[in-house]
């Protein structure tokens, strides 16, 4: 370009680049504007990255951050107690529960379980601390916390839709699954039995070392109410 | 007969277990009304009061739930469950599948489901056997399992069952007809004619639309009212309302994808409701379909389809996308590759003008008419390689080792002609530099082409983003872009033979102009060693040998031009003259129009596992080849990752190689960093790269991302020149970026309590 500006006087360069650089402006401005457009749509929680940190307080008023469970495979169980869904996953069969079971085996396993219900204030699923425990002593559930996520914060921030819907956290922090328990998209108990449960075929792959086939299910059942 | 009849027995014997988990027989009633706990009535309805055997009973489930509640469809969307029943029929009888009618959509944001906020009915069918006994009663039985919600849900079931006499003669119950008739003229169906297509990306799922007349979509409306249910889960935002693009002919629907989606469908299915140009008039109803799309390439669909205003951006992208080509295109003329020729041309003209002026800016305005032809041709090359599936973008020409081979042997005997071996079609100047000779109008035209040619490989700055809008817009829009990258190149020189006072700033013309071309002709060299450079990354040594051979065939075919040609000399020694060079292009251009891209390269991620690291001429960074797989894998592992989208006949993504990633400061910044460096090489064909870059709107290269640390950030898209100050910067803020850190759940309280509402919510 050297030998073009030998070529040139100064003010024929001066005004070229005045126009050039008018124009670039104006191009600019434009494509910024259209890339404003483009962006304006919601970061989605995805899995392979790393999960919203939080501090959550439960039911006994102990505190819980994903920090603190650093090393740890984490369940992250939204549910309400009223809604169908959650009666089919709690429901004894035999006396076994799905849900329960499963809480008690993978916290056995070392997995800390969070059951977290994010109903706002006078929504169902809401309930006092003591109620919470209360009915989670009823149905024989064995998470390691019940958090009440009055505010929605904890719901939102793990983009929860449905109850009940699972994340998987691994011990670095990255979220491993996100989605249904199974593939039974209905509220009979019935179903329960046959189903392909997602949540049971992560954890068993996790805590054996193997990577999780079906990491990313659409959830279904209620909707949070938040 | 009587085989049969014991097969089907057998048959049904064997599935009552399944069906019916053992029913007292004096059992239910054909209607269960709404109660507590159950806010919806449940009935089994059958059309005829008696039927024939071999003949059909059409039932129907009839679902009414209290105001404010809902039922759903077949798919409920993000809340629910679709109704099921469980028949339990006589011994041969047989159910057809439930037939549904078109759901509505229910919103309760951030959420949407679809279903029935209305009395219901599900269409069966139940099929008597012809051996059924004239004078027995068909007792049909059904478990109907449902979800009901308003705000909140409740399941439930409930057993029903009616009785229909086996007679004679089938006799219709009027009533019950009329209300299903009326109901299954809300069921969608397949038609004759209509055919769809869909396209899945990262980002969203496409839908397209054919009726069988072109007149038949709604006419006067820029978008006709539609709706489409989905009946899969996982594949889009449900609650995300559908845009919708019309087209005279066609629609299209841009659905977002699924946060939870997993892998692309094949097929995208569900029920369409469209008015056509029969039910805007008020008559009748709309169109209801059902759709079962094929999902195709992206490319496949962005060809046929001209986006509405408003709905894609509009005049507003389209303006946008032409100034971004207009100064692309002005940036063009001081590209390496094209700045020699134009320069030349420039000042040719400044001469010539003053000679005659007329002539001069007729010569422009045929360079011009050169430029913008075959731009155009390159965009219907372009909109056709589309139309046909096959995934290009800008510089795609080049991916063809022929089309590369015989653009270096054009540049050749550009700088050939340069140097000064023959004038006779003085390819810079265009006119004679001593004689005031009339310019000859196809010289000019060709000198267009040629300069336009030779800007193909420069991607210069704004480029990229104009043409990516306009491959991927329609065919007009490209056409507008394109035509504003041609007056973009073309408007300086046009300046200087219409202005006088820009002449008047240009040197005078002298002899020095001759030895200025002479020198010039040495980039052009330089180009086509270049040039032999990328033949030789894509066909291989033998291939720059036959471009070698070319070259110096085409040389001797040139000279002899140059030497026996010339208007002073014999006119039979002009003729053989010109028959030597005819034959030696035409022999040399057949020399390299046979290379063939090397396997390793053509298919790209072949090239992954097998090919030593690629390294830059900067120091020992290690390159390694582009993958998904390989890039979620280094961001798995917490790494910063750069993707370097290359092409070796993209010079200025050699450029920022070599001046960016080349220098030290950004060599230790990467080591420091321990950036994983990805490299997608375009140089021939490569599907996966292209898709890679659709998925980011791009058609062209050099496109280089950076990923963050940070798993849940963004990637920081470079622009499209390098330095190493730009890059540096953008590593450090790869490394800081931070991950979303929501406040603790206890101490936040910024909930907002909805005030009642009479809309049905989830």
């Amino acid at each position: 370009m050297s030998f073009m500006a030998a070529f040139t006087r100064r003010s024929l360069k001066f005004r070229v680049l005045a126009v050039l650089a008018g124009l670039t402006g104006a191009a600019l401005l434009l494509a910024a504007g259209a890339a404003q457009r483009r962006n304006a749509r919601l970061a989605n929680l995805t899995v392979g990255q790393h999960a919203p940190a939080f501090t959550a307080v439960d039911t006994r008023g102990q505190a819980h951050t994903l920090a603190g469970y650093a090393g740890k495979w984490v369940v992250m169980e939204w549910f309400n107690h009223d809604c169908p869904y959650t009666k089919k996953h709690y429901a004894l069969v035999n006396g076994v529960g799905n849900t329960q079971a499963m809480q008690q085996e993978y916290t056995r396993r070392g997995v800390i379980w969070l059951s977290i219900v994010s109903s706002a204030p006078g929504k169902q699923g809401f309930t006092t601390a003591a109620e919470a425990d209360r009915r989670t002593r009823e149905k024989g559930a064995a998470p390691t916390a019940v958090i009440r996520d009055t505010a929605g914060v904890l719901g939102e921030a793990y983009g929860a839709r449905n109850t009940p819907q699972y994340a998987i956290i691994d011990p670095n922090g990255v979220l491993r699954y996100s989605g249904a328990i199974d593939d039974q998209r209905t509220s009979s108990v019935k179903d329960v039995a046959g189903a392909t449960n997602y949540v049971r075929a992560a954890l068993d792959a996790a805590l054996a070392g193997r990577p999780i086939a079906v990491s990313r299910t659409q959830p279904y059942g209620c909707a949070v109410k938040y | 007969m009587i085989h049969n009849r014991v097969l089907v027995a057998v048959l049904a014997a064997a599935m009552l277990p399944i069906t019916a988990p053992a029913q007292s027989a004096p059992g239910p009633g054909s209607r269960v009304p709404a109660g507590p706990g159950r806010p919806v009535e449940v009935e089994l309805q059958s059309a005829v009061r008696t039927v024939a055997p071999g003949d059909t009973i059409p039932v129907a489930i009839r679902l009414l739930p209290n105001p404010r509640w809902h039922t759903y469809w077949r798919h409920p969307g993000d809340v629910g469950s679709a109704p099921a029943v469980a028949w339990r029929l006589p011994p041969g009888f047989t159910a057809a599948s439930l037939r549904w009618p078109m759901p509505q959509r229910i919103e309760a944001p951030p959420l949407a489901s679809y279903g029935y906020a209305r009395e219901v009915h599900l269409l069966g069918a139940v099929h008597v056997p012809s051996a059924a006994r004239v004078g027995s009663a068909a007792r049909l039985e059904a478990t109907v399992t449902w979800v009901v919600c308003e705000v909140e849900c409740i399941a439930g079931d409930a057993e029903v069952a009616l009785t229909v006499p086996v007679a004679a003669r089938t006799v219709a119950d009027p009533a019950v007809a009329r209300v299903l008739a009326a109901e299954a003229a809300r069921v969608p169906a397949r038609r004759d004619g209509w055919t769809f297509r869909a396209a899945v990306d990262t980002a969203e799922v496409r839908l397209q639309v054919y009726p069988p007349g072109a007149t038949m979509l709604a006419p006067g409306r820029a978008t006709p009212r539609v709706q489409f249910f989905i009946d899969s889960a996982g594949v889009i935002d449900h609650a995300a309302q559908p845009r919708v693009r019309a087209a005279p002919a066609s629609l299209e629907l841009q659905m977002r994808r699924s946060a939870f989606a997993a892998g692309a469908p094949s097929r995208i299915t569900g029920v369409l409701a469209v008015d056509t140009a029969a039910s805007a008039g008020g008559g009748a109803p709309r169109m209801l379909l059902e759709v079962d799309a094929p999902v195709v390439a992206m490319a496949q669909l962005a060809a046929v389809m001209p986006p509405t205003p408003g709905a894609g951006g509009g005049w507003f992208a389209l303006a946008a996308a032409g100034l971004l080509a207009l100064a692309g295109g002005t940036l063009l003329n001081l590209m390496p590759c094209v700045l020699p020729v134009l320069s030349i041309k420039a000042l040719g003209i400044a001469e010539a003008v003053a000679h005659d002026g007329r002539a001069a800016r007729r010569h422009v305005a045929l360079f011009g008419a050169g430029v913008l032809v075959s731009m155009w041709a390159l965009v219907g090359m372009l909109l056709a390689l589309r139309a046909a599936g096959t995934e290009v973008g800008w510089g795609y020409q080049l991916q063809n080792p022929a089309v590369v081979g015989a653009l270096a042997l054009l540049v050749f005997a550009a700088a050939l002609n340069m140097a000064g071996m023959f004038d006779l079609v003085p390819v810079g100047g265009g006119l004679s530099t001593a004689a005031g000779r009339a310019p000859r109008g196809v010289e000019a035209f060709l000198s267009g082409v040629l300069v336009t040619a030779l800007a193909t490989p420069c991607s210069a700055p704004f480029l990229a983003a104009a043409v990516a809008y306009a491959v991927t817009a329609g065919a007009a829009e490209s056409l507008v872009v394109f035509t504003a990258l041609g007056l973009g190149l073309v408007w300086p020189l046009a300046m200087i033979a219409a202005v006088p006072r820009l002449r008047a700033w240009l040197p005078r013309p002298g002899a020095w102009m001759t030895t200025l071309r002479e020198v010039l002709a040495f980039p052009l060299f330089a180009t086509v060693v270049w040039l032999a450079w990328v033949l030789g990354r894509q066909a291989g040594a033998t291939a720059v040998v036959s471009l070698f051979g070319a070259c110096t065939l085409l040389a001797f075919g040139l000279w002899a031009l140059g030497r026996f040609g010339t208007i002073a000399a014999p006119a039979v020694r002009r003729r053989l003259a010109r028959v030597a060079a005819l034959a030696s292009a035409g022999g040399a251009l057949a020399l390299v129009s046979g290379a063939r891209p090397q396997d390793a390269l053509a298919t790209g991620v072949a090239q992954a596992g097998t090919e030593a690291p690629v390294s830059t001429g900067g120091g020992a960074l290690v390159w390694r080849p582009y993958g998904a797989d390989l890039l979620e894998a280094q961001r798995d592992s917490g790494r910063i990752v750069v993707v370097d989208f290359t092409a070796d006949w993209c010079l200025t993504c050699k450029v920022n190689e070599r001046v960016a990633f080349g220098s030290q400061a950004v060599g230790a910044a990467i080591r420091d960093h321990h950036v994983a460096l990805l490299r997608a090489d375009w140089t021939t064909r490569n599907a996966a790269v292209t898709r890679a870059l659709a998925a980011f709107g791009r058609t062209s290269v050099p496109f280089v991302l950076v990923y963050p640390r940070a798993r849940d950030a963004a990637p920081i898209v470079m622009p499209t020149l390098l330095t190493p100050g730009i890059v540096t910067a953008a590593l450090q803020r790869a490394a800081a970026s931070p991950s979303r850190v929501p406040t603790s759940a206890a101490s936040t309280n910024r909930r907002i309590v909805p005030s009642p509402s009479p809309e049905p919510t989830l």
